[in-house]
This record gives structure tokens, C-alpha cells and sequence, in this order.
């Protein structure tokens, strides 16, 4: 029984480092590089959302410190794509992320979801000049305490 | 399916064998407790509205005190929902085979058994991320004809309630291994509670029989 213990504590360790993602509607982080100080967002909402509460969230942030805030874009679960419309003072811009749902079991998680690169060649379809996107893996790779490795999810990089 | 045809076919030689040599004991059982407080606690057990129906034949050997035990069991029902894994609904259903050689103390009713078992089970449901932005997602999961080969091992206790009848308590461990190991139930039939465990299923619990003695 002695022997036994430290095996005990090991799989109690590893059983404490999966990491599940967020099992709930996911975000992308948006950021815009470099925003201009004048410019103001009248408002942004989503194709398809019943709820628009956190883009005018977002829209209300970014008036005041000109670039979204950390609490992030949620993207539909229910298509492989989502579309914003950011609606600023002289000019309208539309966003469509691409992305590809996975939802799969995962041992000591259940039902889990995640985010891939699109099968199609591009990324996303915008207005604005420039968009970038990186896609990582919204479930952490590493989960040794304290820090995680990966985990971050869609990222997506606008120049005006 | 060629696996359980081959164990019932083995058993039933291997009973007949046994059955026509000597004027053993035979007993037929089934099991009284399983299943029940899925019923009773609801909310509190593992398992909801699940029907276990597990009968026995129990049967000397030529040697005293040594018998053999086959069991058929069918477990149909649902687990309890569990919305920390995603789980919305989740039914499960499976029938299984268990065999046991059984020893009996000199003194005391008390018998211990072992043998190989069998079992095969589907889990279907559904699962469901919130979404409180563009709407939940909901998807189906099912999972047929996933199997588990083990052993089970068990400590018994009979109690005669007449000439005919005795009732029989029992502490039983079931050890299997899973074919796959897609989707890991909170009941795997069979064998008793599996959460979290993928491919080795280890798992036990308490039961009571009723056994009705034929001859």
C-alpha cells in the first residue's frame, strides 16, 4: 500500500493538469494596430447574435482607450464562420472569420470544443486594409503549475 | 458477438458436464438490489430509472462445497446529467455474461468466487455547449457496441430464509478492459461505476440475491 501511494499522487498531479479549454462559446481576441486617437466607433454588432451586449461592451471600451478590451469577441459555435460589422464615424468596415469547429471527447473533460485553421485557403474576409489571424489551440497543451502553455485560441490582427 | 456465442456455448458444455455426473444442488437467483436506488435516491446516486436484471444458476461440482455460478445480466437506463463535462442527456444500455467458480467455507456460509465476464454496452445522449451570444450548440453523441472483457471477484454470505429460498449478500470487484475508449461512461454495465477511467475499468459495489433452490 506504501508503494502505492506516490503512484496515487502522480495520477492525482496529472489528473489536476488537463486542461478542458473553455467547454462554453469561444472568443478571439482582436486587437488593432495602431488605432488613430480620433477615431470613434459608433457601434459594432454581429451577424446572427441574439445577444449584442458584449460588442456594445467592446464599443464603449474602445471609445475610451481606443483598442477592444482583453474580454474578447465571442465566435459562433453554430457555423464555421462569423461576421462583425464595426461601424465608426465616416467609415464601415465588415470582418468575417473562417475557422473550423472540432468538438470531441476528451478523458477527464467530457465534451470539449475547439478552433482549427479553415480548411479553405483563407483566413478571414475583411474591408479593413490588413487582418492577420493566428490560430492556436483554445485547450492548453501544458498545464504545469503555476503557468499554461497555449491555450490562447484565435487571434486576430487588424491594421485600419 | 463470436466472443459471447463462444462463452455461452463453452458454459453451457461445461454445465451440462457437471449437471448430468451427480445430484448436486441447483439454484436459480436473481439480483434484488441493483438498479434500485437509482429509483429511490434519484438525485443523489449515479444512475436514474435504471432497470438491472441479472438472473443466476448456481450449481455443485463433483468436489464439496465447490460450485459454479453463470449470470446473464441486461442494464438499460440513464446517468445523472452532468453539465461539468458538457453532458446534457446520457442513456446507456448493454447486456453481459458472467461465469464463476465458487468455493465454500467448512464452517460458515460464506463463499468466495471468481471467473471471466463479458460485457456490451452502447451510450448514446447529448451534449451542449452554452452559448449566450449566437445560441447554444447541441450535437448528439452515440456509441454502439463498445466491449469490456474482465474478471469478477466476489465475497458472499448466504442467509436460508426457508428450506427453499436464501437470501445472499455479497461484496463483488470487477477488473476489464475496454475495446475503445471514445467516450468513458459513469456506468459501464456490468460493472458498476467507471467514471473517468478510459480503458481499465475498475469497479465494485454491495448487492444482495435471492436464491430459490431446484433440486
Amino acid at each position: 500500500m506504501k508503494k502505492l501511494l506516490p503512484l496515487l499522487v502522480i495520477t492525482l498531479a496529472l489528473y489536476g493538469c488537463t486542461d478542458c479549454g473553455p467547454q462554453q462559446e469561444l472568443t478571439a481576441r482582436i486587437s488593432f494596430q495602431p488605432a488613430k486617437d480620433s477615431l470613434h466607433l459608433n457601434q459594432i454588432y454581429a451577424l446572427g447574435a441574439r445577444d449584442q451586449q458584449l460588442f456594445k461592451n467592446q464599443t464603449e471600451y474602445f471609445n475610451q482607450y481606443h483598442q477592444f478590451s482583453l474580454s474578447d469577441f465571442p465566435i459562433s459555435l453554430l457555423a464555421d464562420s462569423t461576421s462583425y460589422v464595426f461601424e465608426f464615424d465616416n467609415r464601415v468596415d465588415t470582418l468575417t472569420l473562417f475557422y473550423q469547429r472540432d468538438f470531441f471527447y476528451k478523458e477527464h473533460c467530457g465534451f470539449v470544443v475547439d478552433m482549427k485553421k479553415p480548411a479553405r485557403s483563407e483566413d478571414a474576409r475583411s474591408t479593413f486594409s490588413s487582418v492577420s489571424v493566428v490560430y492556436e489551440s483554445y485547450l492548453a497543451e501544458k498545464f504545469t503549475f503555476p503557468a499554461k502553455i497555449g491555450g490562447n485560441g484565435i487571434s486576430v490582427n487588424i491594421t485600419l | 458477438m463470436k466472443a459471447i456465442l463462444y462463452f455461452l456455448i463453452l458454459s453451457l458444455a461445461f454445465s451440462k458436464a457437471h449437471a448430468q455426473q451427480i445430484q448436486a444442488p441447483f439454484y436459480i437467483g436473481i439480483d434484488v438490489v441493483k438498479g434500485i436506488p437509482s429509483y429511490v435516491f434519484p438525485e443523489k446516486y449515479f444512475i436514474r430509472k435504471t432497470v438491472v436484471i441479472e438472473p443466476y444458476i448456481r450449481f455443485g461440482t463433483q468436489k464439496p462445497r465447490r460450485s459454479i455460478l453463470i449470470s446473464a445480466g441486461f442494464a438499460h437506463g440513464s446517468s445523472k446529467v452532468d453539465t461539468s463535462r458538457s453532458i446534457s442527456t446520457h442513456q446507456f444500455q448493454g447486456i453481459y455474461l458472467k461465469m464463476a467458480f465458487e468455493a465454500t467455507n467448512r464452517q460458515i456460509p460464506l463463499s468466495v468466487g471468481v471467473g471471466p465476464m463479458f460485457s456490451i454496452a452502447g451510450f448514446k445522449g447529448k451534449y451542449q455547449f452554452k452559448g449566450p451570444t449566437f445560441g447554444d450548440y447541441t450535437a448528439d453523441f452515440n456509441e454502439k457496441g463498445s466491449l469490456a472483457f474482465g474478471a469478477e471477484a466476489y465475497l458472499a454470505y448466504d442467509v436460508p430464509l426457508n428450506k427453499k429460498l436464501s437470501l445472499r449478500f455479497l461484496i463483488r470487484n470487477a477488473i476489464a478492459l475496454r475495446s475503445k475508449d471514445t467516450f468513458a461512461p459513469d456506468y459501464f454495465p456490468g460493472i458498476g461505476y467507471t467514471r473517468d477511467m478510459s480503458q481499465l475499468l475498475f469497479s465494485g459495489g454491495f448487492s444482495t440475491q435471492l436464491f430459490f433452490r431446484c433440486k
